[in-house]
């Protein structure tokens, strides 16, 4: 029992110690000058250095990531460099794995998660003066600049556009289309034109097929494609301060109603995650489950191939299936919303009707970890994957949109209409802060409760403009609830 | 350190026993116990080199949480204010132990002089270790379970519940410095609505899932046990396969199976609407899905913990007294009246402490609602959690899902005092413990 | 129970009623399983392309992707890591815990009833509520990514669970220890030879439950473990998509069946082991 006191002493010891602590004195950081943050990069490359490489899923099954490193090992062959796979998952916590060094040296990833390690001081500033960012766009630039001891700094290579993009099977058309679904005859089948029309078809190929088919088929869930409808209709993340939160702004419940309604046309299955990879084999089987699809521009390759692989199974040959393929999956603009927001009627005038929507966007850079032991070679690396070549190459394989507009202007397809859409300020970046961390949990549970609304339960609830209004009030209380709790915790 | 005072009786304090107070091992050597002297002084100097070189920065460490902050942009290294709070406390584990050493060396040490005062001879080295595997077997075999539980038991739960004084988590993450903040983390979950209300629905949501899925548990394994026992029932060893199917699985599988057959675009719900018999809109696992999900979940844990109550009430049964069923046949008792007045006392009193665990494995049952609901979605009304959830769950989505380590610290630790107040007083006031002893 | 040549007819009826809830009860237990493994030679990967409860088209298929796509899933790897977890920590956990239980049960000293205290308040904090402070304490044994971390976390954490062999070993008269400590055999020896050769069934229990905790195990792996190259196989099969759901059932068997054949043999000792432990007379 004695024991036992001294224990409870001891433990009554340290917490009142313990709270006096925490009034010690403590140092922070200091400032730096630009030379000093980047002396690191100067110099000879490491010897035998091995840098651990975080590259999307896509790189890796495609074997891209690999060929990349190969390439890489061999052209700095003189300093014995080897950059490997780092082999984690995709989503892995610099944050958590980094300071401990369980993290990768070098890392792709969206600019938000990117930016949220920045402003951790998680991931390194970049030398810009030594990087070939000439070609891309300011706006670009500005979504990895973060101010730092009263230095502008960049923190990410941007390689990649990300936004959405709608996917469609040619050789699903209605063979009726030109006469029925081309009102303006622009030679472009309405139902990947508008939103009304898009709508309608999805609604009559799921009424015809009892269930088994869709016109559109995405996932109702993923914050990062619907938010366009919110922002499409005067809703914004952050105003000038965090304080400012938007997406409840005046008319954002007009594009809720509309993703309510589409909600409608899709049916539950979609109210999930997993639609979005799930759409890989739709969009792709023999049935032609799924007629299009609004997500990233990346996910074509992978189409390509399924579809690809489909057809050679069909008793295609495989380079005609190849071209076929290529062919057959139509990428273009995300479809045009009406202006009153009501996508159940039935156009009369496109033009005047409808109008250019925007989405949320973002880029894709390669940063370089904070705690890497080889911030040379980490650079090098990431020089080697800004070459102009090299990011041709990265497009080619991965479908990825460029970052680069001369290299957008030569590729063509679908990086020239995303680039268009970025200069004519469509796109809407998605906020390169650490704040953007808590809008997507309130966010997807609000998309699911909007969708389930009008899909699976018994009594819907949000049927008039001033609830849904309520929704995203409720919405904004959550995300500061949520920033709150992550100051104060 | 007080059995000094504790002076043997009519005669002072014997000369080694003040040395051995001053250092350890110096009263064995002057009871000419060399090699276990030189041993015991050896560890104290040991002891101070530790202290030195690391205890005492460690101690002042778990105190400061940390005094200059990194800036890993310049490789600049910093206090890591969470792996000082690991060496403190491993530190202070480290001096509670030293100061049992040290006990046990002036009660050897006493136990050395009083037997040499007898004019016994004193025991040496040779004849101490033997002693230690005769009398003392259970020293050995216990050293090392001990130590094992120290670091990965109870250094963990001591870690656990002193992050939640402090504001670890959120913003305040390793490079910046964590500070002790006393009861904040408690007065958050108290006073915010949104967490209050959030624990009260999960709390009351909990405590019925406990009951209900221990009730459904045992008596649909009792039951069960029962079934397989009858006498008429042929080929009995062949029946108890199909549960055993149940048992042997790993639980992440069936409950991925399971989803997968219950979800929106698995088979039950499409031959449900195929049938004609539910409507279009039908589903059980959704976004907000509260009692079609929460039934699921009774329906999985019956599937997959039902077996393993089955084959322990059958090796109980097979235990019972035959002659007491022919005597109450004899008094005419039909078969419910002889399940009622006899089967199930016996079986109720020789499973008490499988009912109390189970309890317990059923209230932190955090992998039933884990993979049945794969995403982490939030319900309206519910923060960092859905309808379903277990408060484990909650704790699961706080602290890995959104890093809040304070706030899910802390509502472990109310968790915690909840579950063992009930478990000790339960498990105390059963038969079971009672009759340890009067069993031999 | 008397003998009786003719069958009454509640008789019949009674033995009816019980063969038709054994059938009824066998169907739930092995509908899900027979899914399950059917879904595995299901020609397309997911879930979709049932026909009703079953694929349309019935191919090796995923057994063959699963074993040669190691880009996309390294089953082979996975599967040689669990084998090596549950193996090792098997090994030691059976040999610590016989050995905890039985001292516990044999020993009488001062802090044995506060020790068993302990052990229960402990039992009842999970080992993945402080996922928090566990991954801190791996990070600093640098055991992180480390197969031998989870083999120490595994057997520290089935030595909680004495409890269940100690009842065992209650049960063993003292009596027979008695007459063996007067013919000057010592306690080592005792336990060797008296104590081991009795508690067959509990030994096989035990490890057999220790085997099977690391080798199904979620949670520790997943948080662990950060490489792909040493993840287990529950964490690489969780971290597929919903559209692979042939591969996980595949993947699955590899892990349920070899746990369903070790059950079903040992079903004996099973039955035996766990109701002498956790239970009173």
């Amino acid at each position: 029992m004695k024991k036992g006191k001294i224990i409870c002493i001891a433990l009554v010891l340290t917490f009142s110690v313990g709270v006096f602590a925490a009034c010690t004195e403590r140092t922070g950081g200091g400032t730096f000058t630009y030379e000093e943050l980047m002396a690191k990069f100067d110099g000879e490359i490491e010897q035998n250095a091995t840098i651990r490489v975080l590259d999307n899923q896509m790189a890796i099954e495609t074997g891209h990531l690999q060929e990349v490193l190969d390439a890489f090992n061999e052209r700095y062959a003189e300093y014995n460099v080897n950059a490997v796979d780092a082999n984690m998952d995709q989503y892995v916590d610099l944050e958590q794995n980094g300071p401990d060094g369980y993290g990768p040296d070098v890392l792709y990833q969206a600019n938000d998660m990117l930016m949220r390690y920045a402003e951790g001081g998680h991931v390194l500033p970049l030398p810009t003066e030594q990087l070939e960012i000439a070609e891309i766009p300011q706006t670009v630039m500005d979504v990895y600049k973060l101010e730092t001891y009263g230095l502008e700094l960049y923190y990410g290579m941007p390689v990649a556009q990300q936004s959405t993009v709608l996917t469609y099977r040619k050789d699903l058309l209605p063979e009726n289309w030109e006469s029925e679904w081309d009102d303006n005859e622009n030679g472009i089948p309405d139902m990947v034109e508008t939103m009304n029309d898009l709508y309608a078809y999805s609604s009559q190929v799921r009424q015809e097929s009892n269930g088994d088919r869709y016109g559109l088929y995405m996932s109702l869930v993923d914050q990062y494609f619907n938010t366009g409808y919110l922002l499409s209709f005067g809703a914004y993340v952050f105003g000038d301060t965090h304080d400012d939160i938007g997406l409840n702004a005046d008319g954002a419940e007009v594009g809720l109603n509309l993703f309510r309604d589409l909600a409608g046309a899709l049916g539950s299955t979609c109210i999930s995650q997993n639609a979005t990879t799930q759409v890989a084999t739709y969009l792709t089987n023999s049935a032609g489950t799924a007629f299009c699809t609004i997500g990233t521009p990346d996910w074509l390759t992978t189409f390509q191939e399924n579809l690809t692989a489909t057809y050679v199974r069909e008793g295609m040959a495989q380079e005609e299936a190849e071209a076929a393929a290529k062919e057959n999956l139509v990428i273009v603009a995300p479809p045009r919303l009406p202006k009153d927001g009501d996508i159940t009627k039935e156009l009369t005038d496109i033009e005047e009707e409808t109008f250019a929507p925007t989405t949320m966007g973002g880029v894709n850079a390669f940063g370089i970890s904070s705690y890497t032991k080889y911030p040379k070679a980490s650079l090098a690396f990431v020089k080697f994957v800004s070459e102009y070549e090299n990011l041709r190459w990265r497009s080619e394989a991965l479908g990825a949109v460029p970052a680069r507009t001369d290299l957008a202007e030569e590729l063509g397809g679908v990086s020239e209409i995303l680039s268009g859409r970025v200069s004519e300020g469509l796109i809407y970046m998605m906020p390169s802060t650490r704040d953007t961390q808590y809008i997507w949990d309130p966010l997807s549970s609000l998309f699911n409760d909007v969708a389930t609304d009008n899909t699976t339960r018994a009594v819907p609830v949000y049927t008039t403009a001033e609830l849904l209004k309520g929704a995203l009030d409720k919405l904004v209380t959550d995300i500061r609830s949520a920033m709150a709790v992550g100051v104060i915790s | 350190m007080d059995a000094v005072k504790k002076k043997p009786r009519g005669q002072g304090v014997p000369y080694q026993v003040k040395l051995s107070c001053v250092f350890m091992g110096l009263g064995q050597l002057f009871c000419r116990q060399f090699t276990k002297g030189a041993l015991l002084m050896l560890l104290e100097v040991g002891f101070i080199f530790f202290l030195v070189f690391a205890g005492v920065d460690n101690i002042i460490g778990l105190f400061t949480l940390g005094t200059t902050e990194g800036v890993p942009i310049m490789g600049i290294e910093g206090d890591n204010s969470i792996s000082m709070l690991a060496w403190g406390i491993t530190t202070v584990f480290l001096v509670l132990l030293f100061a049992l050493a040290y006990y046990a060396n002036i009660k050897d040490v006493i136990y050395t002089a009083r037997e040499m005062a007898k004019g016994n001879r004193v025991r040496n080295f040779f004849e101490s270790c033997q002693t230690l595997l005769n009398k003392k077997f259970y020293f050995l075999t216990l050293t090392l379970p001990l130590v094992f539980v120290c670091i990965f038991n109870i250094m963990p739960i001591v870690f656990t519940a002193l992050v939640a004084f402090t504001n670890y988590g959120g913003e305040i993450v390793p490079p910046k410095l964590v500070s002790w903040t006393g009861f904040q983390s408690f007065r958050v979950i108290f006073t915010m609505s949104e967490y209050i209300g959030t624990m009260g629905k999960i709390l009351a949501w909990n405590i019925l899932w406990a009951v209900g899925s221990t009730f459904l548990v045992y008596f649909g394994g009792l039951g069960l046990a029962l079934l397989y026992n009858s006498a008429c029932l042929k080929f009995k060893r062949f029946w108890r396969v199909f549960p055993m199917f149940a048992y042997a699985i790993p639980s992440f599988i069936t409950l991925t199976g399971f989803y997968f057959m219950f979800c929106d675009s698995g088979p039950i719900v499409g031959l449900l609407k195929d049938w004609g018999w539910v409507s279009e809109s039908f589903t059980i696992i959704s976004y907000d899905s509260k009692w079609s999900l929460r039934l699921l979940g009774f329906f999985c844990c019956a599937w997959i913990g039902v077996p393993s109550v089955m084959f322990l009430a059958t090796g109980i049964l097979s235990n019972v007294n035959k002659e007491m069923y022919e005597a109450a046949r004899l008094d005419g008792a039909n078969g419910f009246q002889q399940f009622l007045y006899l089967t199930l006392p016996f079986v109720l009193f020789a499973t008490t402490p499988v009912i109390i665990s189970t309890f317990i494995n059923q209230f932190n049952n955090f992998s039933i609602f884990y993979f049945l609901r794969p995403e982490t979605v939030y319900a309206p009304g519910y923060f960092n959690a859905n309808s379903s959830d277990l408060l484990i769950n909650w704790m699961y989505n706080l602290t890995v899902e959104n890093r809040l380590y304070s706030l899910g610290s802390a509502l472990s630790l109310i968790l915690f005092a909840f579950m063992a107040v009930f478990s000790l007083i339960a498990y105390v006031t059963s038969p079971a413990y009672k009759k340890e002893d009067t069993y031999r | 129970m008397t003998k009786k040549i003719h069958i009454r007819p509640e008789k019949a009826v009674k033995t009816a009623l019980v063969y038709l809830l054994v059938l009824l009860v066998s169907f739930i237990f092995a509908f899900p399983c027979v899914w399950l493994v059917l879904s595995a030679f299901n020609a397309e990967g997911d879930l979709l392309t049932l026909d009703g409860f079953f694929p349309q088209a019935y191919s090796f298929d995923t057994f063959r992707r699963l074993f040669t796509e190691i880009t996309k899933y390294d089953y082979p790897r996975w599967f040689g890591n669990t084998l090596f977890v549950a193996a090792v920590s098997c090994v030691i956990s059976t040999f610590l815990v016989i050995a905890v239980a039985y001292t516990i049960s044999r020993y009488r000293f001062k802090s044995r009833k506060a020790m068993m205290k302990a052990t229960l308040i402990l039992g009842i904090f999970p080992n993945f509520m402080n996922m928090t402070a566990l991954f801190v304490i791996m990070t600093q044994l640098h055991l992180i990514n480390n197969l031998w971390g989870l083999v120490l976390l595994y057997s520290s954490g089935s030595t909680m669970g004495f409890l269940v062999q100690k009842g065992f070993f209650d049960t063993i008269p003292s009596t027979i220890y008695d007459a063996a400590t007067l013919d000057g055999a010592s306690d080592f020896r005792v336990f060797v030879s008296i104590t081991l050769p009795l508690s067959k069934p509990m030994i096989v229990y035990t490890a057999l439950t220790s085997f099977v905790w690391p080798w199904a195990d979620f949670m520790l792996p997943s948080m662990l473990l950060i490489d792909k190259s040493s993840w287990t196989v529950a964490v690489g099969l969780n971290s597929l998509d919903d559209s692979e759901f042939s591969i996980f059932a595949a993947g699955s068997m590899f892990v349920a069946v070899p746990i369903i054949v070790l059950y079903v043999a040992l079903s004996k000792y099973l039955i035996q082991g766990g109701s002498a432990g956790a239970v009173k007379e």
